[in-house]
């Protein structure tokens, strides 16, 4: 195997290049915030770090975007700063603690933040494992040429240190095989492009609420628990990111990756059935509600054969949320309007299939969080929905979906108080679903 | 010779006697199957609020429950429970005495990086705790909150027996657990951090 390829496979793992480049990532944004943006906050000075040791943990007000995304996103550097070193998927998650605890402590004014210490841990494995496989999927090592280089360019979005240590080591130009993330078993891809529509009975100003919005969404299902043996973490994953410009941007993001798994049937066995672990990632910042959190989940995937190339497809989880966020009218603490807090949830899906590919899928899901950062309250939210996907060509469909959204707090000092909120959405989408092979 | 024999014959028993056994401990297939620790240790704790300007501190001691099983040569998963109980926690703003009672559940993560025994652990979880709060001449005022735990620390496992070990280690504990609502005013958004020094025995 060339480097590039073995990239993943390394005799020796770098570990000590891995710990350099982790603290590495946390001085170079820290100058970068001060010497370029002057951001204040990353002013640091010994003095800060003996008031941050003194004084310990607290929790912030920043923002959603901030807590619930662009701090798994830093996350996911520190993991990606083990995976291309030749750390594998469990050695690379001290990095992430290590990168995220020195952050809070040494890298910022502010007293260390618990919540970002959670989300950056947390997300950052759950981002960083997914961003890992994707940019190994992007990449091609058997290209040349200047499609070679896009690729590369391309991947960096989701990967830039792993793009850095390519970079450095010469592998953005070397020929040689691919690693086996770059083609999992099974692969199915959906590009969406269409409109949502809203209703709510809402709290929030009317101007925050647009009650249309253009919307693009991606789907990705990165192997199958039916054709994917359990091999390593996250070597079946699913993804979906909606960007609504004009409504939140950045909408959703949702991975949902496998960390253990067994089959409980044989390949053979006409009804199949898998037992898994997940982790999961959801970041949810429509207009009506905010709702994030990360969480692990066990249950049990099923497939229902009905024909020969059709069947129903059923998943049963229930999980614990390490730390999730959700905003509620009375919800948050200074300027931040939502509350922090730890819970649980179960989730029902069950799909119509053929082909392999879904036709008709319902979901439910349930999840409760009690506030430890914020309101003194507990909230219950319900999410489900149900979606169509209608194929029209071989590589074009049409996909129709209605969401609900129930949010009830009981507060400690307050009434309760519940929230409603539906959307639909209509996407014309690509798929690459009619290249995939359907579990056999 | 016969003079060099007279010295090392004995040394060579020294050496059946002692080091032999000692690599053959440290050449033990690594830790495996189910395990059980039983141990306590002092702490140091820190409570902090969003609205409390500093951080009130205090020393407690504690247990601490160990059970796991090993997943790999190297890696154990385990569930944690540690509690401890401040006497002397020190005084409120009123200059009344504080009493701090708290416990975390962890899910835990044990890595043996080398066949030494030294361990690194990680872990999430449940975390509750109750503050008592003793007015001069008064009843005691007693609330608590339940939350989220975090733990880490690093630790030496050291074999006695063939299934005992002693296990030395030290840690942190964070436990939020929310508001703490006394008649009088509501802490917000409470966390604790605990640092200690723990010892155990270890049963395979």
């Amino acid at each position: 195997l060339t480097r590039a390829a073995s990239l993943d496979s390394l005799a020796r793992p770098r570990i000590g290049l891995a710990i350099v480049e982790t603290i590495g990532i946390n001085v170079f944004v820290n100058r970068v915030d001060w010497w370029v943006l002057r951001s204040e906050t990353e002013r640091v000075t010994p003095a800060d770090w003996a008031n941050n040791l003194r004084l310990g943990w607290v929790w912030d007000e920043d923002q959603f975007l901030t807590n619930m995304f662009a701090h798994p996103y830093h996350g996911s550097l520190y993991f990606n700063a083990g995976r291309s070193n030749g750390l594998n998927f469990w050695g690379s998650i001290p990095l992430v603690v290590l990168g995220s605890w020195t952050w809070e402590y040494f890298g910022e004014t502010n007293r260390p933040s618990l919540n970002d210490f959670f989300m950056t841990t947390f997300g950052g494995v759950s981002l960083g494992e997914t961003f890992h496989r994707l940019g190994a999927m992007i990449r091609d090592n058997e290209a040349t040429g200047a499609r070679r280089t896009w690729t590369e360019i391309a991947a960096l979005p989701l990967d830039p240190i792993g793009g850095f240590n390519r970079l450095i080591r010469g592998e953005w130009s070397e020929v040689g095989p691919n690693p086996p993330e770059h083609r999992p078993e099974a692969l199915t891809l959906n590009v969406g492009v269409g409109a949502r529509v809203m209703a709510d009975s809402g709290f929030v100003d009317a101007d925050d609420t647009q009650s249309f919005s253009p919307t693009f969404r991606l789907d990705l299902r990165y192997g199958d628990p039916f054709v994917t043996p359990y091999e390593d973490p996250f070597d079946v994953f699913r993804l979906r990111a909606t960007v609504s410009p004009g409504a939140g941007g950045l909408d959703e993001v949702r991975s949902i990756g496998r960390l253990f798994g067994f089959s409980i049937t044989s390949d053979s066995a006409r009804h199949r059935h898998t037992v898994a672990v997940h982790q999961r990632f959801d970041y949810q910042h429509l207009p009506a509600h905010f709702f994030g959190s990360q969480s692990f989940e066990a249950g049990i995937l099923s497939l229902w054969r009905l024909a020969e190339t059709a069947g129903i497809r059923t998943e049963l989880f229930a999980g614990a949320t390490v730390l999730g966020g959700v905003d509620a009218p009375s919800s948050g603490v200074g300027e931040r309007p939502y509350d922090f807090g730890p819970g649980g949830g179960l989730r029902f899906e069950v799909a119509y299939e053929r082909h392999g590919t879904p036709r008709i899928t319902f979901r439910s899901r349930s999840e409760y969080l009690h506030t430890v950062s914020g309101a003194s309250a507990d909230h219950n939210l319900s999410l489900g929905g149900l979606e169509l996907n209608i194929p029209i060509s071989r590589d074009i469909g049409v996909a129709l979906a209605a969401a609900y959204f129930r949010r009830t707090s009981r507060y400690i000092d307050l009434p309760d108080e519940s929230r409603d909120f539906a959307q639909v959405t209509l996407l014309v989408e690509w798929t690459s679903a009619a290249r995939s092979e359907p579990p056999q | 010779v016969t003079g060099h024999r007279v010295l090392t014959r004995p040394l060579r028993g020294a050496m059946a006697a002692f080091i032999v056994p000692l690599a053959a401990v440290a050449q033990e297939p690594a830790r495996t199957g189910l395990s059980g620790e039983l141990g306590g240790g002092g702490f140091l704790s820190r409570v902090s609020c969003t609205s409390c300007e500093d951080v009130t501190t205090g020393s407690a001691a504690g247990v601490l429950v160990r059970v796991g099983m090993a997943i790999q040569d190297n890696v154990t998963l385990g569930l944690e429970l540690v509690g401890q109980s401040s006497e002397t926690f020190g005084l409120d703003l009123a200059g009344n005495d504080l009493f701090i009672e708290s416990a975390n559940v962890s899910a835990i993560v044990l890595w043996f990086p080398w066949r030494s025994g030294v361990w690194v652990k990680g872990g999430v979880g449940a975390a509750s705790g109750t503050v008592t709060v003793q007015p001069k001449d008064e009843a005691p005022v007693e609330a608590g909150g339940t939350g989220v735990g975090l733990t880490g620390g690093i630790g030496l496992d050291v074999p006695i027996l063939s299934r005992l070990s002693i296990s030395v280690g030290i840690g942190a504990w964070i436990s939020a657990i929310g508001d703490i609502l006394l008649p009088t005013a509501t802490v917000d958004d409470v966390i604790g951090s605990s640092y200690g020094l723990t010892l155990g025995f270890t049963l395979r």
